[in-house]
């Protein structure tokens, strides 16, 4: 079974997510801060990342750093949800080392589940 | 920190990036401009006014009349330059802001449709989603009316029409309201006012919505078990209100951007309370109307009070 971690701090976009991630039979491991989110990066390493930008203690983007200098984790896909949509948040995101940058409220989650099997190895 | 502000204002380019202007629009630049047209008007004034007059003393004045008159000139020019750039700056964030505050719900709404449109939840599940659409069209109705109160401040066209109040009988009522939200969350809500308590003069509407507000955050923001207290006194020539909570805290760091909107404090409750980040920019705003004050004090883990005054009704 595949392994998705989700870091998202809005309950309503987390509980709707995440079930319907484990619906298509994901294993979903959900973090509501960007802390919490790199800890269990580091210990469950996903096969995939699913990374809000807006988050408390550390935001996405200082993760989404993180991530990309653990040498473990490095490889692992990470797609950013967000509902910020500037010019320069996007290209900071794909400058870091995100797969795709997705705006939540411009997705079905469909859509959203669709992304993450393109991008799921 | 002070240094850097001022050689900021010295980056005449770094302005113009701020604010996504041509050089030639930019406030500092037009300034600088302006404070070199001066001085070769000064130089001209000085070789005119020495063809027309051998007394030093005059040639002076005349060269000093000139160059204040063009200053003053120059002054009002970029400062009126830079009030509109400032604004027009502030109007792009609170357009990028908003939008990205109605997003949330807007996707939570659209998310939780798309599982029930599916029917393959549970009925428990299904009612679960139920709610959170219910949550979230409340959450944009009240970021709507919040950021509309909002731009009104700003435009300085807020309806506000004090009269005689009663703060001791309209507290009262709120307490009286949210003693079922407060029991809830297992938290005490105690209201501690005399009766010989003088009548204020502020909006009675307009405070009700302050008063509320202070204390649902007192109470959304006091973990498991406490107590939230409310006091009405007088003092001086105004009436003071405290609302004190033994909730969370505010971080150090983060107290001197309460009052600003959109903000919302960065600590431990953060991702379990819903909030526009309006309300407080309201309060300030509803309060300093009435010619009262609003602070605060806070230690984070031990709670936080919020004191406002209002003016005495004479």
């Amino acid at each position: 079974m595949k392994t998705i971690l989700l870091v998202e701090d809005e309950p309503t976009l987390q509980k709707t997510l995440s079930l319907a991630l484990a619906q298509e039979g994901y294993d979903v491991k959900s973090a509501l801060d960007g802390e919490i989110g790199l800890r269990l990066a580091k210990e469950t390493k996903p096969d995939i990342i699913l990374l809000d930008l807006i988050l408390p203690k550390m935001d996405g983007f200082e993760v989404l750093d993180e991530l990309k200098k653990d040498e473990a984790l490095k490889d692992v896909p990470v797609i950013v949800l967000t509902n910020l949509e500037s010019t320069p948040d996007i290209e900071r995101a794909l400058a870091l080392g995100a797969t795709n940058y997705l705006v939540k409220a411009n997705y079905d989650l469909k859509d959203v589940i669709e992304k993450v099997k393109d991008n799921i190895k | 920190m002070e240094a850097r502000v001022w050689f900021d204002k010295l980056n005449l380019f770094k302005e113009c990036r701020d604010y996504n202007l041509s050089i030639w629009q930019c406030p500092s630049f037009v300034f600088f401009i302006l404070g070199i047209v001066n001085i070769v008007a000064m130089v001209g004034t000085y070789l005119i006014a020495n063809r027309f007059t051998d007394q030093p003393e005059f040639t002076a004045l005349i060269v000093i009349g000139v160059s204040l008159f063009i200053f003053v000139i120059s002054h009002s020019v970029t400062e009126g330059f830079d009030k509109l750039a400032q604004a027009n700056k502030m109007k792009t964030e609170f357009v990028s802001i908003a939008s990205h505050q109605l997003r949330t719900p807007l996707a939570g709404m659209r998310w939780s449709l798309n599982l029930l449109k599916d029917g393959k939840c549970s009925q428990a599940d299904n009612a679960t989603f139920v709610n959170l659409i219910q949550e979230s069209t409340d959450r944009m109705i009240r970021l709507v009316s919040d950021l509309l109160d909002v731009s009104r401040i700003e435009m300085g066209r807020t309806t506000f029409i004090p009269r005689q109040t009663n703060l001791y009988v309209l507290t009262q009522k709120i307490v009286n309201n949210s003693s079922l939200y407060a029991q809830a969350n297992n938290i005490v809500l105690r209201l501690e006012a005399s009766e010989t308590l003088p009548n204020v003069f502020t909006d009675p509407d307009k405070i009700s919505l302050v008063i509320q507000n202070l204390i649902d955050n007192a109470i959304k923001y006091t973990k498991g078990q406490g107590e939230v207290k409310i006091a009405l006194a007088e003092e001086g020539k105004s009436v003071k209100t405290t609302i004190q909570d033994t909730g969370v805290g505010i971080p150090k760091n983060q107290q001197k951007h309460i009052f600003q909107k959109f903000f919302r404090s960065d600590n431990i409750m953060k991702h379990q309370t819903i909030g526009t980040g309006l309300g407080l920019f309201i309060a300030k705003a509803v309060v300093e109307q009435s010619n009262g004050k609003i602070w605060f004090e806070s230690e984070e883990g031990k709670g936080t009070t919020f004191y406002f005054t209002l003016p005495i009704y004479k």
